[in-house]
């Protein structure tokens, strides 16, 4: 499947000359999907800048600052910012490596072990870690590794998502280019760092980019794992200030709160749009 | 011999936690499966059933009218695409979050919850179980929309152009060529929707923790309750092995599918 498509996802504007009425009408389908997304990201957006006392009469405005301020104030941001960034990064640093030898693996193995090596990796999508986080937790504690950021880690080392992109991205690569470098002495090591790699480098940014999405929003398995505040991930964080915030009925508080949590996402996406629909959907396509 | 020993980082860790925890939640679960006729067990697994049941269709439906919505260029449908996509970015406890503020019942929705009777949502179990799957399905669909995005792109514009020289109105033309043409995508978004509805409870936290009377417990939110708040850990290993009993069945139905590559090769 190509990405061709998504490409034009930054595309041409519309075309001119239709009448504006034409045009809207035509897509009213559009107005009514964009909707129900409108709706929460509109409310959460000016909710954070108004105070609640307002909020809860229904008004929005006078807008202010002060929400994100308090917000800010009330959880150890830049920590958790901090820990969720070593998370990610450390975990991706691992995973470039276990996911590229997998793909390797997966795309040389002969006929014969292929769909059992298949098999034993792709089985891990059935059995993903947050169903499992009663064993792991035990496994963890058996290592002594619970409430740290390694063992946050270490369920999520091997990934069939990843083996699986880049096992795609490696059956892409000629035989005949294989065989030369083999012809020429060169190991599998070198032939897969010196020519392999450069070859799948967009495989590996598109698995980087949904890995770190993915475990900066994780929540249920840090939950599990991380017990000490100045341990905590973003998610967890964000969980603990919504709780007392919600029994006050501070909404101004939460919206805030969403915002400072989504924000360095939302404005990466901003930024490298492209990058990210083409990551998600090769991580979902043959890429 | 050699290509197996690369494979040997990613099996190491896949045997220390997948391979041994199912096997371990199989061992110990087993002995703890009459825990699981306790009604409160019994009703977490209908309401899981219930979720993925109404989540899935509500995702892909949502995920693929939002594709044919959106489809092409025009500056509109591109912000459009940003906007549903946008969810799949934030963190699920944040998105959740912001519903509590939208759902209450003083808050910005309360004639449009007044109307459709549900004064107070996040108080009232039907409510709650809505406010779950329509935050579950919110949080998803613009992934969705962007694999059947994919595989819109895929069909041959000749093959609807026929259809429309053949005097197919545009209905029909979607359901004789667009929409059978689509079968791998709906397959795959399928398992992928039913795998995040049973996997994602995030939200659940957030919103509901579970209640009212147990409206919105989910199975795997109630292995964390019994596991972790309880330290029943007999209970939550028989909870866990109904789990991988449904992850199971999905595999069962999906892996040989996934494996020879009907998807990858639409």
């Amino acid at each position: 499947m190509t990405l061709r498509g998504l490409r034009g996802w930054a595309g041409r504007a519309a075309r001119p000359g239709l009448r504006v009425g034409g045009r809207l009408l035509r897509e009213v389908p559009a107005l009514a999907v964009s909707l129900p997304f409108l709706v929460p990201a509109a409310f959460t957006f000016l909710a954070a800048f108004t105070p609640t006392a307002s909020l809860n009469r229904g008004e929005l405005g006078p807008f202010t600052l002060e929400n994100l301020r308090v917000a800010w104030a009330s959880a150890d941001f830049p920590r958790l910012y901090l820990n969720t960034l070593l998370f990610t990064l450390g975990l991706l640093l691992i995973q470039l490596f276990t996911v590229t030898t997998a793909g390797f693996a997966l795309a040389q193995i002969a006929q014969r072990g292929r769909d059992w090596a298949f098999r034993l990796v792709l089985v891990q999508l059935f059995l993903p870690p947050t169903a499992l986080i009663l064993p792991n937790f035990l496994a963890l504690r058996g290592l002594g590794l619970t409430d740290t950021l390694t063992g946050l880690a270490l369920p999520y080392v091997a990934s069939a998502t990843g083996a699986f992109l880049l096992r795609q991205g490696f059956r892409q690569v000629p035989r005949e280019l294989l065989e030369a470098a083999l012809v020429d002495g060169a190991t599998p090591w070198q032939v897969l760092t010196r020519v392999l790699l450069p070859l799948v480098r967009p495989h590996l940014a598109a698995f980087g980019l949904v890995s770190l999405v993915y475990h900066w929003n994780e929540f249920l398995w840090p939950l599990v794992v991380i017990q000490s505040p100045e341990k905590r991930v973003l998610s967890l964080g964000f969980a603990s200030f919504a709780r007392s915030a919600e029994s006050g009925m501070e909404w101004g508080l939460i919206a805030a709160g969403a915002l400072l949590v989504g924000l360095p996402m939302l404005l990466a996406f901003a930024l490298f749009q492209r990058a990210f629909v083409e990551s998600f959907a090769r991580s979902g396509l043959k890429g | 011999m050699r290509p197996w020993l690369f494979l040997l980082p990613t099996l190491v860790f896949l045997a220390a936690f997948t391979y041994v925890p199912a096997l371990r939640i199989a061992i110990e679960g087993l002995p703890a499966l009459p825990k699981l006729l306790v009604p409160e067990n019994a009703s977490s697994l209908r309401v899981t059933l219930l979720y993925v049941l109404l989540n899935v269709p509500l995702s892909i439906l949502l995920g693929l009218l939002a594709a044919l919505a959106l489809e092409g260029n025009g500056r509109l449908r591109q912000w459009v695409r940003v906007l549903v996509f946008h969810p799949v970015i934030l963190p699920t406890v944040a998105f959740a979050a912001v519903f509590l503020y939208l759902l209450n019942p003083l808050g910005p929705l309360q004639g449009l919850l007044r109307g459709l009777g549900l004064q107070n949502p996040l108080g009232d179990p039907l409510g709650a179980f809505l406010a779950v799957v329509l935050v579950g399905v919110l949080k998803d669909a613009g992934l969705y929309m962007l694999y059947y995005l994919a595989g819109l792109q895929n069909i041959p514009k000749e093959l609807l152009e026929a259809a429309q020289v053949d005097g197919a109105g545009r209905a029909l033309a979607f359901f004789k060529v667009t929409w059978p043409l689509l079968t791998p995508t709906t397959f795959f978004v399928g398992v992928m929707a039913a795998l995040g509805a049973l996997r994602n409870v995030d939200h659940i936290f957030i919103l509901t923790k579970g209640g009212p009377t147990g409206a919105t417990d989910h199975v795997l939110y109630r292995v964390y309750t019994l596991g972790f708040e309880y330290f029943d850990f007999p209970a939550a290993s028989a909870l866990s092995l109904a789990l991988l009993a449904f992850l199971g069945l999905l595999a069962l139905v999906a892996l040989p599918r996934l494996e020879r590559g009907v998807h990858y090769d639409a």
